[in-house]
């Protein structure tokens, strides 16, 4: 994995690529290299969807060998959505595939000058760019389909939607799961809309003749693992609530700490939150043949996804997690889960942000365009989106954009991207970490990882004022370093609790790499990531002022702890003193 | 609550069929028990759980909503909602959780026992919800209890559960098997109460 593939859609009659050596970015991975080269490539200024921008899709540092939990795929670019730097993360298998055939990214560059849309297959043999003009107007489910019937079932694939080629500022990218279903989706900031400027319809990929990635000391290498999923199998949120429940174990909880926003952030807790709970999801699945416990991607042994299936046993979408039933849910005030699944499958299928496109649809009852809670109607505005109608690109573009358009004033987003499922009243840390985020608004920003092992800031006391912007800050350092690897974010909770793990990921890093690695070098990595991400959106534009939430979060109190976000400004501009 | 003078329609079940209701504990249950004491002797006097159960699987507690750290100092008065729940994922499980490293990023919303001093002490009602795991390992101790329901509450539930084949045999025994017309027999109270005991 020690080279990088370029594909210069923009060159001359047809696009041309070069595979190159790691270079400069040697040693990084996932979002350390996707953030390197959009810093170092992109000018800061330029238009999103011009061929200046860049999109690289790069798997972790430990992707493509045995380590468990470790196929998270980063997809970099400067986002569209919110103007910044962007990484998106998804699961699937392309960052394993994409590994195993050796390439620490590719990346797009450049834009056609012709209106086709083209396909690229990437094997042991190499790599082939073609124009397939078929796919055009094709959901994923639809396109994806059509590759496996022409190349066989064992093909991975990264594609879009119509979204992602309308270049919709909600849109996604979507990869392949073990079923060779597109439903695991890098979502957020529209990564969808810059591989669409680009002209790319689908990247095929087969790993076929290639062999699991070698650690430079197999032994070392093979212990670590063991003890990391055995702190993962022990651990009660990654060895039972999560493969229990998936994510949306957290439904019932969010809406008990009056933290679930509910009718566009006007209240805290919703009255049909046990009907859309983990809970009520996963006996539903046990029931109609589904499946409750479930991985994206081979080797992940926490398994938080599920398959989710309708009364008469049929196929519906993946368990949909907790942000997307939230964002169709409480958000929208409907407390229907087999429509909200229904709702997945069809922005999946789109290829769209489920949490951007859900708060869209929210803001849309806000504005009286449909009622809240009426699932249909909610159902009918993504068809709009999925035929291209006006007011589907309105929705399709996102809630900053349906805000606007709608004349309305409360407006849940932080740098153009939309909040995601948690109060940010209620629960002020993770308000400070949204606000300051060089994501926008972004629940896995600053994720609850090892901070404490990682002494990251030295002590802090929970009980001091500051201890909130400061632990946010330790938190976003750690978060980026973990999204570097590979790891997919949930092995968190083990690597906080169990000293152990966190010491076992070490060193899988150090007997693949055949290299030293400390804490001490996690943190400087961390924090170099997030100063490149900062660097590059204060070139681009952003001031402090961007590190701030909508004013409604001060102005209203939320019930039913009727609490406001009043963390003071001048805290929230000590976030990045490092 | 219950009503002062409100006589809640009874059925007692099989030990064995408590775990059907497992999911009956997210909507809130009401149950007679002493209040004034402190969620933990709550459940270790009057339930019967070990202090070592709940160090090690009550990590997530809510009174009336708020974030509990400290079990032994939170007294449970009556008419209070009390929530239980494992670890959770997540940033925001990580703040919730009870004496967690995090627990500043929610300070506004912790309990706070203000002046310190002790509830009265006496018989009343509470409603207990039990969340993911804790529902399938606490729920069937609490059912020997016995816990109470709106009828109208529990009808919905029956009626979209996938279980409701299980729940009518369990509490319709013999004389009611058809969910449905167990279902309109609870309409018809609609106003009352529901109590299940596992015995
Ligand atoms: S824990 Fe969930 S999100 Fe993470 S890799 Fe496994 S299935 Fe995917």
């Amino acid at each position: 994995m020690e080279k990088i593939l370029r594909i210069n859609m923009g060159a001359g009659e047809s696009p041309t690529f070069q595979v190159s050596p790691l270079g400069e970015f040697a040693g990084l991975g996932g979002r350390g290299l996707t953030s390197a080269v959009i810093a170092a490539e992109v000018p800061p200024t330029c238009h999103p969807l011009s061929a200046e921008n860049k999109l690289v899709i790069a798997p972790g540092l430990l992707s493509g060998t045995m380590a468990a939990m470790s196929g998270r795929l980063s997809i970099g670019c400067k986002s569209p959505l919110t103007g910044g730097i962007k990484e998106s993360n998804a699961g699937g298998q392309p960052a394993q595939v994409l590994a195993r055939l050796g390439y620490a990214a590719v990346v797009l560059e450049g834009k056609p000058k012709r209106d086709d849309l083209f396909r690229i297959i990437i094997n042991k043999d190499g790599v082939k760019i073609e124009v397939d003009n078929s796919l055009k107007g094709l959901g994923n489910y639809a396109a994806v389909e059509r590759m496996r019937k022409e190349f066989g079932d064992h093909i991975v694939c990264i594609s879009i939607g119509q979204a992602g080629e309308m270049r919709l500022t909600a849109s996604s990218i979507a990869c392949t799961d073990m079923e060779g279903r597109p439903a695991r989706h890098a979502g957020r900031g529209g990564p969808g809309a810059v591989m669409g400027s680009k002209c790319v319809k689908m990247i095929v990929l087969d790993d076929t003749g290639m062999s699991t990635r070698q650690p430079r000391d197999p032994e070392k290498f093979r212990a670590a693992n063991k003890i990391f999923i055995e702190g993962l199998r022990k651990h009660a949120v990654t060895g039972e609530a999560l493969p229990a429940y998936g994510t949306n174990v957290l439904t019932n909880i969010l809406n008990e700490a009056g933290g679930y926003p509910t009718y566009n952030f006007k209240e805290g807790r919703f009255a049909g939150a046990s009907k859309i709970s983990g809970e009520t999801m996963a006996s539903l699945e046990a029931a109609r043949g589904g499946m409750a416990t479930h991985g994206c991607h081979r080797g992940c042994v926490i398994r938080c996804s599920g398959i989710y299936n309708d009364k008469d046993g049929h196929f519906v979408s993946k368990q949909p997690e907790y942000e997307t039933v939230w964002s169709h849910g409480g958000h929208c005030g409907i407390d229907d889960i087999d429509k909200i699944a229904r709702m997945d499958f069809i922005e999946d299928d789109i290829g769209l942000d489920t949490i951007e496109t859900g708060v869209a649809l929210g803001l849309a009852m806000e504005a009286g365009l449909v009622k809240y809670g009426d699932a249909d109607a909610a159902i009918d505005l993504l068809k709009e989106i999925e035929k291209g109608t006006p007011l589907g690109r309105i929705i399709g573009s996102g809630a900053a954009v349906t805000g606007r358009v709608f004349g309305l004033d409360r407006v849940p987003v932080v740098k153009g991207q939309a909040i995601p499922a948690y109060d940010p009243r209620a629960v002020k840390g993770l308000g400070v970490t949204y606000a300051t985020s060089t994501m926008g608004a972004d629940h896995t920003a600053g994720y609850a990882t090892a901070t404490n092992i990682l002494k990251v800031g030295g002590f802090v006391d929970p009980l001091k004022p500051e201890g909130q912007v400061e632990l946010s800050r330790n938190l976003q350092i750690a978060t980026a370093a973990i999204d570097s690897t590979g790891m997919c974010v949930f092995v968190a909770f083990a690597l906080m609790d169990i000293p152990e793990t966190f010491t076992a990921l070490i060193d899988m890093l150090n007997s693949l790499y055949g290299i030293d690695l400390t804490p001490d070098n996690v943190v400087e990595l961390g924090q170099k990531i997030l100063k490149i991400e900062r660097d590059f959106n204060a070139k681009a534009g952003f001031t402090k002022e961007h590190d701030r939430l909508p004013a409604f979060f001060k102005a209203q109190a939320v019930p039913p702890h009727n609490v406001t976000f009043d963390v003071p400004d001048e805290e929230l501009d000590k976030v990045f003193n490092f | 609550m219950l009503g002062p003078h409100a006589k809640p329609l009874r059925f007692e079940i099989n030990e064995e069929e408590a775990q059907h209701f497992a999911l009956l504990f997210q909507h809130g249950v009401f149950i007679r028990c002493t209040t004034g004491v402190t969620i933990e002797e709550l459940l270790v006097a009057h339930f019967g759980f070990t202090r070592d159960y709940l160090e090690k699987r009550l990590t997530t507690v809510f009174l009336d909503g708020a974030p509990v750290d400290d079990i032994s100092e939170a007294p449970v008065g009556d008419g209070m909602a009390l929530a239980l729940s494992s670890s959770m994922p997540g940033l925001a499980g990580a703040t919730l959780r009870r004496k967690g490293t995090l627990s500043s990023m929610r300070r506004s919303i912790t309990y706070h026992h203000e002046d310190g001093r002790p509830a009265p002490v006496h018989a009343g009602h509470i409603t207990i919800k039990l969340f993911n795991i804790l529902a399938q390992e606490m729920g069937p101790i609490l059912m020997k209890h016995g816990i109470c329901i709106d009828a109208l509450k529990l009808a919905e539930f029956i009626r979209l559960s996938p279980q409701k084949v299980q729940l009518v045999s369990a509490m319709g025994k013999n004389t009611i098997k058809d969910p449905e017309e167990f279902i309109r027999m609870l309409e018809q109270h609609a106003s009352r109460k529901v109590e299940i005991v596992a015995g």
